[in-house]
């Protein structure tokens, strides 16, 4: 079972190929999905010696985290799913960043600003994280103060810091990742179910929330 | 050739399938209107979202309007100049997939050189070079004296806003909607073009640029000013402005460059009484006009895969590293027509 690994979420592109949850390869770059991500799979595919024909499943990540990014990537990987007629998985940045985190004195919360003083959050309980107990998008302020008061937490961000606003939490219960562990995305795209063709086609970046749109929503 | 044509350089998710550049097998335009209505103009990040949401659907229905699959294609050409930037890279993406699936050339293009193209689809020898193009659409409005393929001169273009951004504006302050064109020229058929004497900036100037911002205002100044004006003679008479202006510039620049074939392109061109005054100038000075079906008028995904054709026969394709762009230079002479900032 060959799996292709796509991520645009964040500051780093990714391409990857795993057989059975086993790193075959993975090319990552800085920035520019928008230029890179197909010829990182084209070459990729090419060092793996596998032709794209041989791929039977392709994991996206689908939010949260770049508007662009998301739109690049999901977009990037439904239309060569649609071509190939292969089964897509979608996956949760978030989850992609606990799966290969083990913190066990306590739950663990795992946060990506959403611009305006909100962020997306999820909450994994103390390990196995995967799946996560709740997930939503908050007023940042509110959701601090949500997870000062839990016992032991850890916190674990992705992309830019909210670090000083949370400058009570102890430095052991914090960390922040710029980057997707590729063994992470694995595993978080292992837990979760394949979409059939007909919902590939209709696939939307979930973190995507036009709602979000529509709060600056400039006209041009 | 069967070339997939993939445009989504603004509000509308569109993709068509051309054989060799003439014989349009699909054109399927999906419109986001309504994702847009209650803003009265276009939201970039909603507008990309409603894109990825689409782009899938909208090939396949071009595929199946075409009866063919994806095997059946020889490449993929998409808009990746010229639009919004947000929305660009949607088709982009979505192009480069097909290209990399199918393993089949990529070609990235103008947004405008689809807009030009869609008079040189199914009718090549009837429009031989060179030939004047009145390239007017939501945001240009430009004269150009096209050479050969994908070689244009710029002998006019607009100082300020383009044709079709005003008819969006007078549409959007008489509360008709988006896209103001359609329904400006609706409402104009029952009007008086003679009711209002507006403004035709530059008009009697012997140079060939336009400028439409003084008629803007004039028409949003005569309706706010007088909140019972009819409406239908505010639309009558301002239309009739813009078609003086485009009429009277075109006809000014195909004599001083001695171009007896003129072809009109872009969104504006769909407006009857345009055609229907430049076809008359241009009959009284034996000259011959071209327009494009309706369908390859506005913005489509045919268009891109007509124009597809000649530009790869010309240079071939491109490496899947090309970039969405929102201002770009157009054709191989790299036009500029816009403010230099712009470019950067
Ligand atoms: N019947 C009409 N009369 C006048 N204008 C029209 C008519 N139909 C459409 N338009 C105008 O055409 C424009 C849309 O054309 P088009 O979709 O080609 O523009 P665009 O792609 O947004 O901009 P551009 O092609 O310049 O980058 C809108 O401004 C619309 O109001
Ligand atoms: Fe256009």
């Amino acid at each position: 079972m060959l799996q292709l690994l796509i991520d645009t979420s964040g500051p780093y592109t990714m391409a990857a190929v795993a057989d059975e949850g086993k790193l075959l390869g993975e090319c990552t770059v800085q920035g520019r999905p928008a230029a890179r991500v197909h010829e990182l799979i084209r070459l990729l595919l090419m060092a793996v010696k596998t032709p794209i024909e041989a791929i039977d499943l392709i994991a996206v990540t689908v939010g949260p985290g770049s508007w662009t990014g998301l739109n690049i990537g999901v977009t990037a990987a439904k239309v060569l799913a649609q071509v190939r007629k292969c089964p897509v998985v979608t996956v949760s940045a978030l989850d992609a960043l606990v799966a290969v985190h083990h913190w066990d004195r306590g739950q663990t919360w795992a946060i990506c600003k959403a611009g305006r003083g909100k962020a997306n959050y999820s909450l994994y309980a103390r390990g196995p994280a995967l799946p996560g107990l709740e997930s939503g998008i908050t007023e940042f302020g509110a959701l601090r103060d949500r997870l000062l008061q839990d016992v032991d937490p850890m916190v674990l961000e992705y992309g830019q810091t909210f670090r000083p606003d949370l400058s009570r939490l102890p430095a052991v219960n914090y960390a922040c990742r710029e980057r997707l562990p590729v063994e992470g995305m694995i595993l978080a795209a292992r837990a979760a179910a394949p979409l059939h063709l007909e919902e590939v086609l209709a696939l939307t970046p979930d973190y995507l929330q036009p709602a979000l749109a529509e709060q600056d929503a400039q006209t041009v | 050739m069967l070339i997939l044509g993939i445009d989504t350089s603004c509000d509308d998710t569109s993709a068509g399938v051309v054989d060799s550049g003439h014989t349009v097998r699909s054109n399927v335009i999906a419109s986001q209107y309504a994702a847009h209505a209650r803003f009265g103009g276009i939201v970039p990040m909603i507008a990309a979202r409603e894109h990825t949401q689409r782009i899938s659907y909208i090939i396949q229905s071009a595929l199946d309007d075409a009866q063919i699959g994806f095997g059946d294609l020889d490449a993929v050409a998409v808009a990746h100049h010229q639009g919004l930037l947000l929305s660009l890279v949607v088709g982009v993406s979505a192009a480069k997939s097909v290209a990399l699936a199918c393993d089949i050339p990529l070609i990235g293009m103008h947004h405008l050189e689809g807009h030009i193209y869609s008079n040189l689809m199914g009718r090549q020898h009837e429009l031989p070079f060179p030939f004047l193009c009145l390239t007017v659409a939501g945001g240009h409005t430009l004269l150009l004296k096209v050479t050969a393929h994908s070689r244009y001169e710029l002998l006019g273009f607009t100082r300020d806003d383009a044709a079709g951004e005003v008819f969006d504006k007078l549409a959007r302050t008489l509360g008709l909607g988006f896209p103001g064109g359609p329904a400006v020229e609706k409402l104009a058929a029952e009007g008086n073009p003679q009711a209002y004497e507006f403004p035709r900036p530059l008009i009697n100037q012997p140079n060939f640029e336009f400028s439409f911002s003084g008629l803007k205002t004039a028409v949003i100044q005569a309706v706010e000013r007088d909140p019972q004006a009819n409406a239908a003679d505010v639309c009558a008479s301002f239309q009739q402005a813009v078609i003086d202006l485009l009429v009277t510039k075109t006809i000014r620049v195909a004599k001083a460059h001695g171009l007896t074939r003129i072809a009109l392109a872009g969104g504006v061109a769909l407006n009857g009484p345009l055609r229907v005054a430049l076809q008359r100038e241009c009959e009284a000075l034996n000259y011959r006009m071209f327009v494009p079906p309706r369908d390859l008028c506005m913005d489509n995904g045919a268009m891109m895969a007509g124009a597809g054709y000649f530009l790869y026969r010309l240079r071939g394709g491109d490496p899947l590293t090309i970039e969405a762009r929102a201002n770009a230079p157009l054709g191989q002479l790299g036009i500029r027509y816009r403010p230099e900032s712009k470019y950067n």
